[in-house]
């Protein structure tokens, strides 16, 4: 609660220099921007400081590292099928062996470790943006638009989301943008409610008052004043989102939906895999440890960010 | 408390009503017509279009949702599966006891093992139960459930042939299914159950308790327990929730014959009715759990029902 108030006192402060900016600049410019860097940097070297969020940042990078220069990283081509090694076990040649049509499996990680970690991102970011959008809109609003808005999301949220995102991809078919699709909806209704429920704690601040007071117009109250408030603790509910959603989209195309072969995803090799399981389970392994290592960085993050925005529950 | 109850049932009818609009909706843009799927190959012309009549194909959307929704709410009838040609509802009551005798062992030993090793890291803050618990439910939280899945059946299924591989029959069958289901969601308890304790822990009726000179162990346990367990048990619906959801991909790894199966093999053939019964179903249990929940929330927590009392009181 303290870092909360902490944060609005700073913003507001913020934005008293903001409309003074035309007329003097330089030395404000120059102050806020060392008073916010030194928030950012706190709360870094609070997360830092912490063992677990700090491996799981190391973890993070190196996976991040690895996907990005996968083109000079991975020794064979995603989708080359080397017939002479059909189920090669993992050998000098495959370090993590190969599958059924000869392809090589760490090369197919590396790649398809660019769909996972996408997927995931993108769908966490929309669904904080979307969330952000909303949820202050209506927490400030309030009133009969509020009540409309979480009836709505009761409903959608009675369909839980995994079974929302089957649903929507059975409907939209399979394919990266139609995945994100149906995570990003199946994720909605709750990010909404989470916006919401700080908008709400927000609207009683003294900043915002002041602002109407100042007969600032409702658009940039809730966007300029009140979502950069609101977006710290959030950021917390979207580190864990990322985790959430590159199990979820695995776990759709898993199922067959999501992403399809030849297209390399984790969960997709993992479908594929599967049939060949009982004779070759070196196939399996190495997928899903690819993800329970992604998501595990994630969820260490995350960990580390709530302790470091919220020192409270640290002690 | 009953004016609450029966509002809240009310609620629940009608959000359940909205979710069957929107299931129909969604899958009225599923690309592909079925009449032509189920006749593929074998039917003419004709015969399509003569089974599309009878399929109520041809009606307008309005037509065909009302209809929908008059049979699932007040005929209680589902329809016939496209692919199989039996009614979905019998197959659902064969079906839908074993998914939700599976989802509610799953939370029972979820929360009885979950909780307490929750409750028991806050009580030993640092040390090395709190620590181990911290390490290992980070990763069971991780762990992808169909991959454990995938792995458990490998280890003790084909390689120590302690359990059988796949389908239903005796209750060995059972317990690969229930642990892939279980291990994420006691890592989760635990992790939930400790941060209410210790979040509880720093209360000021707590710190009166000690002052006045109530013996650590009564304040322990009359005072911190019982409180930092309404969070908890408000969490548990929704770990009910998670817990069918990832039970229908687990379902499909061991060929397990509940919900989830019917659900994603109608998936792949584009069984509509199959689908909507499924997610209609699966989300109408989920709803009840949580009202359930909240009703023992509300009834555990004096500060809830004395909101609503006062609430009602300032209606009238």
């Amino acid at each position: 609660m303290r870092t909360e108030h902490e944060v609005s006192e700073k913003k507001k402060h913020h934005g008293g220099h903001k409309d003074r900016e035309h007329g003097r600049h330089g030395n404000h410019k120059e102050h806020r921007k060392l008073k916010r860097e030194s928030q950012i940097v706190q709360i870094w070297k609070r997360m830092i400081k912490n063992r677990v969020s700090l491996v799981g940042c190391i973890m993070l990078a190196i996976i991040f590292l690895l996907v990005i220069f996968a083109p000079l990283l991975a020794p064979y081509d995603p989708n080359y099928m080397d017939t002479s090694a059909l189920n090669a076990a993992p050998s000098a040649k495959h370090l993590f062996g190969a599958d059924n049509l000869g392809r090589d499996i760490l090369s197919r990680l590396l790649w398809g470790g660019r769909s996972s970690l996408l997927l995931g991102f993108i769908c966490a970011i929309f669904g904080l943006l979307i969330g952000l959008f909303f949820g202050s809109i209506v927490g400030y609003a309030g009133k009969s638009v509020d009540m409309i808005v979480m009836r709505l999301c009761d409903v959608m949220s009675s369909i839980p989301g995994m079974l929302m995102a089957i649903l929507i991809s059975t409907v939209m078919g399979p394919g990266f943008f139609n995945t994100i699709l149906a995570m990003t909806v199946g994720g909605i209704p709750n990010s909404i409610r989470g916006s919401r429920a700080m908008a709400l704690k927000e609207r009683e601040m003294e900043y915002l008052e002041a602002a109407k007071a100042m007969n600032c117009s409702k658009v940039k109250i809730i966007f300029k004043h009140m979502v950069p408030n609101i977006i710290s603790p959030s950021i917390v509910g979207t580190t864990m989102m990322i985790g959430n959603s590159i199990t979820g989209a695995s776990s759709l195309s898993f199922v067959g939906l999501g992403i399809q072969p030849p297209d390399a995803e984790w969960g997709a090799m993992l479908s594929g895999a599967k049939n060949f399981m009982l004779q070759h389970p070196h196939e399996v392994l190495f997928p899903g440890l690819a993800i329970l290592i992604t998501v595990l960085a994630t969820n260490m993050i995350g960990d580390g960010l709530r302790d470091a925005l919220d020192p409270k529950l640290k002690n | 408390m009953w004016r609450y109850i029966a509002k809240r049932l009310l609620w629940l009818v009608l959000v359940l009503i909205c979710a069957a609009v929107l299931i129909f909706s969604i899958m009225w843009f599923v690309p592909g017509d079925p009449a032509e799927m189920m006749l593929s190959g074998v039917g003419t012309q004709e015969d399509i279009a003569r089974l599309r009549e009878q399929l109520g194909l041809n009606d307008p959307f309005i037509v065909q949702l009302g209809n929908f929704l008059y049979n699932a709410f007040v005929k209680f009838d589902f329809g016939s599966s496209y692919v199989y040609k039996t009614a979905v509802l019998d197959e659902l009551a064969l079906r839908l006891p074993r998914t939700l005798k599976l989802g509610i062992i799953s939370i029972a030993l979820s929360s009885l093992i979950g909780i307490p090793l929750g409750v028991n890291a806050a009580l030993h803050r640092n040390g090395f139960q709190d620590q181990g618990l911290l390490v290992i439910s980070m990763v069971f939280v991780s762990v992808p459930q169909f991959w454990l899945a995938l792995e458990m059946m490998l280890l003790f299924a084909v390689m120590l042939h302690w359990l059988p591989v796949s389908g239903i029959g005796t209750w060995k069958h059972w317990i690969m299914p229930v642990i892939a289901n279980t291990l994420g969601s006691i890592a989760m308890n635990a992790r939930q159950a400790r941060s209410a304790v210790l979040e509880t822990s720093r209360a000021d009726f707590v710190t009166t308790a000690r002052a006045k000179g109530v013996h650590e162990r009564d304040v322990v346990w009359k005072h911190m327990i019982p409180n930092a367990m309404i969070p908890v048990i408000n969490a548990l619906g929704n770990s009910f929730t998670a817990i069918i959801t990832s039970s229908i991909v687990i379902e499909t790894v061991f060929a397990f014959p509940g919900v989830g199966t019917y659900m994603m093999s109608a998936v792949s053939g584009r069984d509509y009715p199959v689908v909507r019964a499924c997610v209609l179903m699966l989300a109408a249990f989920a709803a009840i759990v949580n009202l359930g929940v909240d009703l023992i929330y509300a009834y555990l927590d004096p500060r809830i029902k004395a909101q609503y009392v006062a609430y009602a009181a300032k209606k009238k």
